[in-house]
């Protein structure tokens, strides 16, 4: 190669190959300032976290498949929460709530964002690290202390929080109405926390995004999963102070004998509602979006095929960021609002459907005529496409406001809001997991292991939660401990119980894929820098990339989809290869 | 004591404002704290306390330079800071009149937000440097804004 | 591959992005954040007093509207102080810096310490933020409980500014910053401007509508 010999760019990030790594054990991996590390670091509490709301999952699935009929081994957890292995009501309440919070706030959405905006944005920028490493090591240490209240409420006097992950005023702050205190509390506290510690990242994410990319890496250059945590991490930043000032009021009425959401002083209940959707609907862009970017990323790899319409998933994924501040009151149909928003708010969520679809629309049309390899990442993703698909159809019947009146608060809420959260962002999880291991760890997962736990997970979640759309259509509603009370709900125990055995083995499953992931962290097959043929800049470096990820600045020459390009050998052309003809002189980068 | 001579009062018209403005501060907080305490004495104190710690200031820091009224810092076009401070200055004082003035309620809301979002607009334009920044900064900057807009319109939607 | 004949470029500067350095860009982003926290309190505000207009008294029946228009005064006034650091750090001048930084520390001490005494007095006139202790002039309790809230947090955000410019005064009075190396200066600057804008709209609407 008759190459200029490259001038080494050597700042005080970048890794340079013949400096000694002089940190000590305890700066290298407990208080590490590395955004991979950091990412790891999320990654295994966040994994945890996964676990014990999984379990929580099970306790629900064995209440309602068998109602109050004791539980094998469920007496040992104790008097006040399943004597003689029967569920209390009281106990049923807490479970339901801290499933649904375990895995939104401590589970997907770190997954997501903790782990993977962490792990991918500067590599796939071409940058060091972020731009604010301590702030980033400060935004995981933050987030423990909000895991470790949470993980505390199961242990105090009263039990968890017991008001729905929604935590409605005044059911959350009259300890009358749910039996628990100090739970409700130490819940709000702990969201209160995590906000701090979202916020962090979210301030680190968009400053190295927005001044740090590598040179040549304009915006359109970028790619996908970076553009989607970018646009996340925005969502972040505005949406979750909303949430904090909310919960600070809850606080305040829950402790310290204001009356914000008290309608006996003049406060409004309907006002807990307003600022929690407010936040709450980005909040689910936040656990959706990143998770497009991924499957995107993952589609174009497996079909060697460049994305299909690149500025349109951008354009897409920035036009649902926006719609989704005006939408949130469809959460709120049924709450006694003003008929007028109603209407507004249904007509803003039914066009959010449109900028969705033309990403369906996209990831079939990058599969057409591609060279499919079905490698697990890519499986997961394809089912993604068709969860996520099903999943939106379900909230279209919901974004109707008359529709909504008989299907509010039933299972068919449920089994809408658990086929985009478990068959989308969950899959797209294990997508991102078994795609970005080799990076992470520098070793292969078990391919053939993976496949079998694609496929039974597959199969028995549809099992679980497509018949939820039927017991939703019957009447049965969220959040019951015992819904045979009623007479026309009688004959739904058979299909709760089906769900409830096809949850139970859905658990299992998993296990093949948390041993899977141990194993490999071990004594998984080594892997080269780029074990998937990819093109964007973190395949670049070894595997595991190394503390300052690149050892010169890489210099980008075009966008990461050129799979199968005419100006390549190969059927991939990543991103900082210099082009065969001399490039035209780079102009002097300026400000304008 | 160069700042206190009648040159320096003249060339730098923010000094004597400064001064000003503590002397008429601190007789406002000696007036409010002894309206409270009923206190004449309090009253005379406190102007007489306000009055020295603006002198104080502006004596020991604020000598007139060239670079307190050039257009440019170093380099770095800015605003006249002084300038800006009087406006912020008398336009509290008109908000506060016109809080008490006898017009209907929605006058009175309409003419303070005016007010207000006038004062805002000058800190983040001159104070905070906006006004010089580049254009992307301006438009991070203002994103929240559409926001904050539609959260606190539609909750006016919601009346009892 | 066939790129053999290709000249490399290594260029040392990543790619022009919001035109100014990091500290300041991630200074401004999260100020944004700041904006919604205070947009979501008060929209609480404006949702809780439209539901109950008679428990919300007329402007100063209740709060001492002189006092605080004064304290507004100082805010500003630190304001002033806090841009004239920055100028003259921008400038190389040491002794302007400290002096003037030393002047925000001042003023904004004396900002809360009114704001102290504001609350003890209306505390002692019977004026709480909870249930249990409203003003006979206020018809209820919100209006207590949203004007301990909204100015209490502002005040929060002010002791947090006072806190980290004394640690910036400590630096400056260490020769920390110089006209190339003024970060620090300025994202403090931006954040105590945000702290007086912030103010001069929540003096507006809990004092004087």
């Amino acid at each position: 190669m008759s190459t200029v010999a490259p001038t080494p760019n050597y700042s005080d990030l970048f890794h340079d190959p013949s400096h000694e790594d002089h940190r000590s054990f305890v700066q290298k991996y407990i208080f590490s300032t590395d955004h991979k590390i950091i990412g790891i670091q999320f990654l295994f509490m966040s994994l945890l976290f996964l676990l014990i709301g999984g379990l929580l999952a099970m306790l629900i699935r064995w209440q309602l498949g068998w109602p109050g009929e004791p539980m094998p081994g469920g007496a040992a957890l104790g008097e006040t929460r399943m004597p003689g292995g029967i569920m209390l009501p009281e106990f049923y309440n807490s479970v339901m709530t801290m499933h649904g919070t375990i895995m939104i706030f401590f589970a997907v959405m770190p997954l997501l964002v903790g782990v993977y905006a962490n792990f991918l944005i500067p590599l796939q920028i071409g940058a060091p690290d972020m731009a604010f490493p301590k702030l980033n090591m400060a935004s995981f240490w933050i987030a423990v202390p909000a895991g470790v209240l949470m993980v505390a409420g199961f242990f105090v006097a009263g039990g968890h929080a017991a008001a729905g992950w929604t935590s409605y005023a005044p059911l959350s702050t009259n300890p009358e109405f749910t039996g628990v205190f100090t739970g409700q509390v130490l819940w709000t506290l702990s969201l209160i926390i995590l906000g701090f510690s979202s916020l962090a990242g979210s301030v680190n994410y968009i400053t190295t995004i927005v001044n740090m990319r590598a040179p040549g890496m304009t915006w359109f250059r970028l790619p996908l999963p970076t553009w989607a945590l970018f646009i996340t991490s925005i969502l972040i930043l505005l949406a979750i102070p909303v949430l904090t000032g909310a919960l600070i009021l809850l606080l305040f009425d829950q402790t310290l004998g204001t009356g914000f959401f008290n309608a006996e002083v003049g406060g409004q209940p309907l006002l807990w509602q307003h600022l929690f959707w407010y936040f709450g609907h980005p909040e689910v862009y936040i656990l959706i979006l990143p998770a497009f970017g991924f499957v995107s990323e993952i589609i174009a790899n497996g079909a060697r095929k460049p994305v299909f319409g690149y500025h349109a998933m951008v354009g897409a994924i920035a036009s649902i960021a926006i719609l989704g501040w005006i939408v949130w009151g469809h959460h709120m149909f049924q709450s006694g609002m003003n008929p007028m928003l109603g209407a507004g708010f249904m007509a803003t969520t039914m066009v959010i459907a449109v900028p969705t679809a033309i990403k369906v629309f996209n990831w079939i049309a990058t599969l057409w005529e591609g060279d499919l390899h079905f490698h697990s990442p890519m499986l997961y993703s394809l089912a993604f496409v068709s969860m996520f698909v099903i999943g939106g159809f379900s909230g279209i019947f919901l974004a109707s406001t008359p529709v909504d009146i008989p299907l509010h608060d039933t299972y068919f809420v449920v089994a809408h809001i658990h086929y985009v959260l478990f068959g989308g962002s969950l899959f797209a999880i294990f997508a991102a997991l078994t795609y970005w291991f080799p990076k992470m760890f520098g070793r292969l997962m078990n391919e053939g292991l993976n496949k079998v736990h694609f496929y039974l997970s597959f199969i028995f979640f549809n099992l679980v939660f497509f018949p939820m759309h039927e017991l939703g259509n019957r009447g049965m509603m969220r959040r019951i401990y015992d819904y045979t009370q009623y007479g026309f709900l009688d004959g739904l125990v058979d299909i709760n119980r089906l769900i409830s055995l096809s949850a139970f083995a859905l658990f299992a499953a998993q296990l093949i894929f948390a041993w899977n992931f141990i194993w490999s962290l071990f004594k998984g097959k080594k892997s080269g820098s780029n074990p998937w043929r990819a093109n964007s800049l973190e395949w670049s470096v070894p595997s595991p990339a190394p503390h300052g990820n690149f050892t010169f600045m890489p210099t980008v020459y075009r966008g990461p989809y050129e799979y199968s390009s005419v100006e390549s050998d190969e059927d991939y052309l990543p991103q900082d290869v210099p082009p065969a003809k001399p490039p035209v002189p780079e102009p002097e980068m300026t400000l304008a | 004591m160069a700042a206190v001579t009648k040159e320096g009062l003249m060339k730098e018209p923010g000094m004597g404002m400064t001064i000003g403005g503590f002397m008429i501060g601190g007789a406002f907080f000696g007036a409010v704290d002894g309206y409270l305490l009923g206190e004449v004495v309090g009253a005379l104190a406190g102007a007489m306390v306000g009055a020295l710690i603006g002198a104080g200031l502006v004596v020991l820091a604020f000598k007139p330079r060239p670079q307190d009224t050039a257009t440019e810092i170093a380099h770095v076009p800015h605003a006249n800071y002084m300038l800006i401070w009087a406006a912020l200055f008398v336009m509290t004082i008109l908000e506060v009149g016109v809080a008490f003035l006898a017009l209907s309620k929605i006058a009175i809301i309409l003419a303070l937000l005016l007010l207000a979002a006038w004062k805002a607009l000058l800190v983040a334009l001159y104070y905070m440097h906006l006004r010089y920044e580049p254009r992307r900064l301006w438009l991070l900057a203002a994103s929240p804004l559409p926001l904050a807009i539609i959260l606190v319109s539609t909750v006016l939607f919601e009346r009892w | 591959m066939s790129q053999q004949e290709a000249v490399v470029v290594y260029p040392r500067h990543p790619m022009p992005g919001l035109g100014v350095y990091n500290l300041k860009a991630g200074m401004w982003i999260f100020l944004l954040s700041e904006v919604m926290f205070f947009t979501g309190l008060i929209g609480a505000y404006i949702i809780l007093r439209f539901a109950q207009p008679d428990a919300f008294p007329e402007p100063g029946v209740l709060l001492n509207v002189q006092l605080t228009a004064f304290n507004t005064f100082v805010l500003i006034c630190s304001s002033v102080t806090m841009v004239k650091a920055f100028a003259a750090v921008q400038n190389g001048d040491q002794r302007g810096l400290r002096l003037w930084l030393l002047a925000t520390v001042f003023l904004g001490t004396f900002f809360l310490s009114i704001q102290a005494i504001e609350y003890y007095l209306l505390g002692s006139h019977g004026f709480l933020p909870t249930i249990a202790g409203y003003a006979a002039e206020a018809g209820g309790p919100l209006y207590g409980m949203t004007f301990y809230t909204l100015t209490g947090f502002h005040g929060a955000h002010v002791s947090i500014g006072v806190l980290a410019l004394i640690f910036t005064s400590v630096k400056a009075f260490r020769g920390g910053y110089t006209p190339e190396q003024l970060g620090g200066v300025e994202i403090m600057g931006l954040y105590w401007h945000f702290v007086d804008l912030v103010w001069i709209i929540l003096f507006t609407i809990v004092y004087l509508i």
